[in-house]
């Protein structure tokens, strides 16, 4: 019996967890219309925790987001054409809180600092791969993003590792990207996380 | 391997796959091919993001081969470049908004931008012109515009330029009550601009030789400005007394003495002749030609019969009437023509000759080497219609783009093949002989070597051919050099390089030093800016 608590203890509050996750930090700068029409960055990537406290796991995170579009120029002298893209990487670290140690659905608070580090491309002919003008650039941004999230755990003594799903909602904000020469660009805004996982 | 690549590469991001969910649309090119080639570099207008940026052969594989005009305002759009004659001196036209609203509002709204400004007031926003001086990649002044002028006139030594408005390269114009009865005359030495009414619609400037008079041609009128007291004076002399009437001017100069004004003027077969040289009271004097003139070039005392006094040539040529006439221009009288095979529209001055040929379009193939001092007149022949002319640096040859063109009934395979095809036309005005190419499509651009001990060759461009002919002067040998993409124009800067302007949404240009042969690109510079969407408020 004592054997079974301990195990529901494992897999309850002070978890440890791994998730592959689905994310999106959004952006309304106009910079970003250079990459996407729409005003986010899709990530997906993975998520770890380690249980610190009986409510408490530090939580470390990569996602990885690519968004690309192609540029139509006009103009009287006729019509030009070009390619964008845009990957992410981003690397979070921070806590996860889980104040109300209920048994399935848990509430908790995520803060995060983050990471995100951007290469962009541009390409005037993609079928050509040696054309002068493949032009790439890269900046770093930092910030923070703070999330309030959902988990749901099915939560079973007798097992040491439980599927477990969770969904957060936030605010993050990063600071301005310098994309080399080709102007910055800012994420701050809604977040969003989706994740599938376990806890052991 | 770099870790970046190595991430990439793993989530399978290659050039070849870019994510393509998206699509943005832009107006307008990212750059402006219609480069200046300045002493010192090529400057070059980014109209999406801008920028004015000079360019130059890149020095070593760390550097660009471009870099931003140094203290250019944030938020002035370049709109046109010029160049002054002794190349050293960019003048750029350019545009800023600023926002007209209250400070208190632009400050608690953090306001920056012409957008933010718009979206506070779209009436708030006001355009205002400035035209910027620009000398070693540097900015040098700015001049404050109160309208919208778009064009610059230099003198000779580069010493003074005039700003108006050219209405043929206006499509709108901005602004309730526009007065376009002024020019600008600008101190290039100083950057001091003086206002000085010029009639309506001015839409020429010539300068004497001697820097001492400019004349402002407008709508029905000239006007004399006195430049040598710093008050710039001006007398106005009419061209017609009737107001129903209106005078256009075709063709104009300025007799080497500084003495005459001369100008032809749409259907009319008279030639204007201004006495400039009493500007106090001036004076139109009119000499009627044979017909409406095409074209009208002034030569500098060529005429030996005084070895003393060597007297000044006006020379011109018809559409519609197959003779050249010299007029005397100290005497406005004794006219001496000389009759040709076909008409000639065009004059070019070579060495101590001059080149006249059609570029009507119609059917004539001939070009003709004037001595005006023998007043002898050889022909040459061009296979196929002459599009246009270009001499040599030393002036001695002389190569024409020649267009296709119907061929004969009886026209042998060979004259089919010349008259199918574009080509180009290489005329030695030394021993008046003459040579045509086949071109296997469109010359785009021909250029020469700005020095004289190179100009041996002319390089030429086709349309949409991936290389550049270097042709010989002399026997039409060609040898080609491959290019990185097909090019849109071609032409000499600095000391004798070659630019090379190519197809490309992002930026390439290429430069040929023509004594190794060596071909250097500079590329990806029109990227600078792409994403700094907002219009940045101007001071």
């Amino acid at each position: 019996m004592t054997t079974l608590l301990m195990l529901a203890a494992t897999a309850t509050a002070a978890d440890n967890e791994i998730a592959l996750e689905l994310g999106t930090i959004y952006s309304d700068d106009r910079s970003w219309d250079a990459f996407s029409s729409d005003d986010v960055l899709p990530s997906k990537g993975l998520r770890v925790g380690f249980g610190v406290a009986d409510d408490v796991a530090v939580i470390g995170s990569y996602g990885y987001g690519a968004r690309g579009a192609d540029v139509d120029l006009w103009s009287t002298d006729g019509e030009g054409w070009f390619s964008t893209a845009f990957y992410g990487h981003q690397l979070g670290l921070g806590a996860k809180v889980t104040p109300l140690d209920w048994r399935y659905l848990r509430p908790y608070v995520a803060p995060q600092a983050v990471a995100l580090y951007g290469v962009a491309r541009l390409d005037e002919d993609t079928g050509d791969d040696d054309n002068l003008n493949q032009i790439q650039a890269a900046g770093t941004a930092f910030g923070g993003v703070l999330n309030g999230g959902l988990e749901l755990v099915l939560a079973d003594e007798r097992r040491k590792v439980v599927p477990a799903a969770y969904i957060e909602l936030g605010y993050g904000w990063l600071t301005s990207m310098q994309l080399d020469d080709l102007g910055d660009v800012q994420f701050k805004g809604l977040t969003s996380r989706f994740g599938l996982g376990v806890h052991f | 391997m770099n870790p970046l690549i190595l991430a990439l590469a793993m989530t399978g991001c290659g050039w070849n796959s870019l994510p393509d969910q998206s699509y943005w649309e832009l107006e307008g090119p990212l750059w402006d091919d219609a480069v200046v080639a300045a002493a010192d570099g090529l400057y070059m207008r980014l109209p999406h993001a801008g920028k004015l940026i000079r360019l130059t052969p890149p020095e070593g594989e760390d550097d660009p081969g471009w870099n931003e005009v140094g203290a250019w305002p944030a938020g002035t759009f370049p709109e046109r470049l010029m160049l002054s004659p002794d190349g050293a001196t960019v003048l750029a036209f350019g545009s800023y908004a600023t926002c007209e609203l209250d400070d208190e509002t632009i400050a608690d709204e953090k306001i920056e931008s012409v957008e933010d400004c718009l979206v506070e007031d779209e009436n708030a926003v006001v355009w205002h012109d400035e035209l910027n001086l620009v000398r070693d990649g540097e900015l040098l002044g700015q001049i404050g515009l109160n309208l919208p002028f778009n064009t610059v006139a230099f003198n000779d030594e580069g010493t003074y330029a005039v700003a108006y408005l050219d209405f043929d390269l206006v499509d709108t114009l901005d602004g309730a009550l526009v007065n376009p009865n002024e020019v600008l005359f600008i101190d290039l030495a100083t950057g001091t601009a003086t206002s000085v009414a010029a009639g309506f619609s001015p839409e020429r400037v010539l300068f004497t030789q001697q820097q001492d008079v400019a004349v402002v041609m407008s709508r029905n009128q000239v006007v004399v400005v006195e430049l040598t007291s710093g008050t710039f004076d001006t007398v106005t002399a009419p061209t017609t007394t009737n107001l129903d009437d209106s005078v256009v001017t075709r063709d104009a100069g300025i007799s080497p003495d500084g003495r005459y004004m001369m100008m032809t003027v749409e259907s009319s077969t008279d030639l204007y002749i201004l006495d400039i040289s009493e500007p106090m009271s001036p004076n139109w004097s009119l000499v009627s030609m044979d017909a409406v003139p095409a074209d009208m070039q002034m030569v500098e005392g060529l005429v030996t019969d005084d070895e003393d006094d060597p007297a000044d040539l006006t020379v011109v040529t018809y559409s519609n009437r197959a003779q050249v006439d010299l007029l005397e221009q100290k005497y406005l009288t004794g006219i001496e023509t000389l009759e040709l095979e076909e008409p000639a529209t065009n004059i070019l001055a070579a060495q101590d000759q001059l080149l006249l040929f059609n570029t009507s379009g119609n059917d004539y193939h001939d070009v003709y080497l004037l001595d005006p001092n023998a007043l002898t007149v050889e022909e040459m022949r061009a296979e196929n219609r002459v599009m246009s002319m270009q001499l040599s640096p030393d002036r001695l040859h002389a190569v024409a783009v020649l267009s296709p063109e119907g061929s004969d009934a009886g026209a042998t395979a060979q004259e089919q093949y010349y008259d199918e095809s574009y080509g180009l036309g290489i005329f030695d005005l030394g021993d008046a002989s003459a040579f045509s190419l086949v071109a296997a499509s469109q010359p785009i651009g021909v250029a020469f070597s700005g020095d004289e001990n190179l100009s041996e060759y002319a390089l030429a461009l086709l349309q949409g051919q991936q290389e550049l002919i270097q042709v010989r002067l002399t026997d039409g040998g060609a040898s080609s050099i491959p290019l990185e993409a097909p090019a849109t124009a071609i032409g000499s800067f600095g000391d004798g390089q070659f630019y090379i302007t190519h197809e490309s949404d992002l930026g390439l240009v290429s430069f040929l030093d023509p004594e190794t042969g060596s071909l250097e690109t500079v590329h990806g510079f029109a990227t600078s800016g792409l994403i700094d969407d907002e219009t940045t408020l101007g001071r």
